[in-house]
């Protein structure tokens, strides 16, 4: 499995470079499926879920302009026959996972099925956006403003308060088992004003929690995994805690 | 809950007229969900007809196309696990249900799982707008002809909100199979009024009256 972890989608022209050297061809002649489940436990998440499937949203993603684009709902899995789906995951070269609750997908990619898939697909390149790259780590920290909804399997909670220009910023911080293709985790918006608790000094403090090096990127960055290399694709900001 | 049960989608003027009647408003004064969830029950209904749903890429069977103030989707999958009190509010708020084909089993088990069949009688102005399969649900029963993807509890009964069933895609030229004497034999077996109806024909269900809006061709079995 290639990975390609983003915060905020495939933005920059140095992302999109990342993204077809790992395919190996141009976008245009890829086939990608679409995961949006992370999306939905959040308010608006129905629409939010369909701007993201319909390109309009998060950064382009499913707007890319690929060969072919299809839905691959994780929570529909179990319901349907292996022999349904699986072929088509293994023929897609893109799986395109959507941000949202990093705890819920994390949940969904295991009770689905994919999760055990992935390693045997080598060619196949994951493209996380936000909490779709959070869920890659074997185990991750996710910071929550509410407590998390849904369902979902965490090792651990614990209360926080970061510092920020405009007060206290409350948060929850949730401990939990990824899926395991990255030996690393990800600090998604680093240094982005609407996500206070990734400023410089707060992803510090974010990252003590995770018991792994942590890229904290920028939405202008992305994290390029290919054969067991790690590179950072950048036009913007990121920084490597815990190394 | 208004009904419009169509087979190919809102495929012409009539059609389109009959719908906004119903919505008392444009389409594109209306809110919407789209249901992609029959498209994964199906065989031979692949993902990327699930996008081209979503996305309003199937002017064959026009949905999306036809152009919504706001278009959400609902995933019924996905509902048991993210709350009631999340998504009850989405559906309240919503002016029209799309609701795709694919395997009108695997769309009525999760219509009940999801608890949306539950929220029915709470919406008396919600219409619901079903293409093949999202039409057939509606229905008592589909015939085992129809009959894919296999509920736990076994059989071919839908939800049964009307007292009729539906053959759909009469005359396809891509459905060799659905021709009106293959439509004639089904009905045969199926024990209650029955309408075939082609991609150009929808099926109006309001307070128990129904109509039938058609610029194509129709057959009313069992009567």
């Amino acid at each position: 499995m290639k990975l390609l972890l983003t915060s905020g989608g495939v933005r920059n022209d140095s992302i999109r470079q990342a993204l077809e050297d790992l395919l190996g061809k141009p976008i245009a002649e890829s086939d990608a499926l679409f995961i949006p489940t992370a999306i939905y436990p959040f308010p608006g998440g129905a629409k939010m879920g369909y701007r993201a499937i319909t390109g309009a949203m998060g950064g382009p993603l499913a707007g890319l302009g690929w060969n072919s684009m299809g839905v691959l709902e994780l929570t529909a899995l179990p319901s349907i026959d292996k022999e349904a789906w699986v072929p088509t995951v293994q023929e897609s070269d893109a799986l395109l996972v959507f941000g949202g609750d990093p705890l819920f997908l994390a949940h969904w990619l295991r009770e689905s099925g994919l999760a055990e898939l992935l390693p045997s697909l080598p060619d196949t390149v994951y493209v996380g956006t936000s909490a779709g790259s959070i869920a890659t780590a074997a185990t991750f920290v996710e910071t929550y403003t509410d407590p998390p909804r849904g369902t979902g399997d965490f090792v651990k909670t614990e209360n926080i308060v970061f510092d920020s220009p405009d007060g206290d910023v409350k948060r929850t911080l949730v401990t939990a088992l990824g899926v395991g293709l990255v030996d690393f985790a990800v600090i998604p918006h680093f240094e982005h004003p609407d996500h206070p608790d990734a400023s410089l000094a707060n992803a510090q403090i974010w990252a003590s929690h995770i018991p792994a090096p942590t890229y904290a990127v920028d939405d202008e960055s992305a994290i390029k995994v290919s054969d067991g290399t790690v590179e950072v694709v950048s036009e913007g900001r990121w920084k490597l805690f815990n190394s | 809950m208004k009904l419009f049960l169509t087979s190919g989608g809102i495929s012409n003027p009539s059609i389109k007229k009959a719908l906004e009647e119903m919505l008392g408003k444009p389409t594109t004064d209306s809110d919407a969900l789209a249901i992609p969830t029959a498209s994964y029950g199906h065989r031979n209904v692949s993902p990327q007809q699930a996008w081209k749903f979503l996305a309003a890429q199937e002017p064959r069977a026009p949905m999306l196309e036809v152009g919504w103030k706001t278009v959400g989707t609902l995933e019924l999958t996905a509902l048991p696990s993210i709350g009631d009190d999340r998504w009850v509010s989405w559906v309240r708020d919503a002016d029209v249900l799309l609701v795709n084909g694919g395997d009108p089993l695997y769309l009525s088990y999760w219509i009940k799982e999801s608890g949306l069949a539950e929220l029915f009688p709470s919406l008396p102005d919600t219409v619901w707008v079903g293409l093949s399969a999202g039409s057939m649900v509606m229905t008592p029963r589909i015939g085992e002809d129809f009959v894919g993807w296999r509920p736990p509890t076994g059989g071919d009964e839908t939800l049964g909100l009307v007292d009729f069933a539906i053959f759909p895609h009469l005359d396809h030229p891509m459905l060799p199979e659905n021709t009106m004497a293959d439509a004639e034999r089904w009905a045969a077996t199926i024990g209650m009024p029955a309408y075939a109806m082609d991609d150009s024909t929808a099926i109006k269900v309001v307070d128990g009256s129904v109509e039938v809006i058609s610029e194509g061709n129709w057959k009313l079995f069992n009567e």
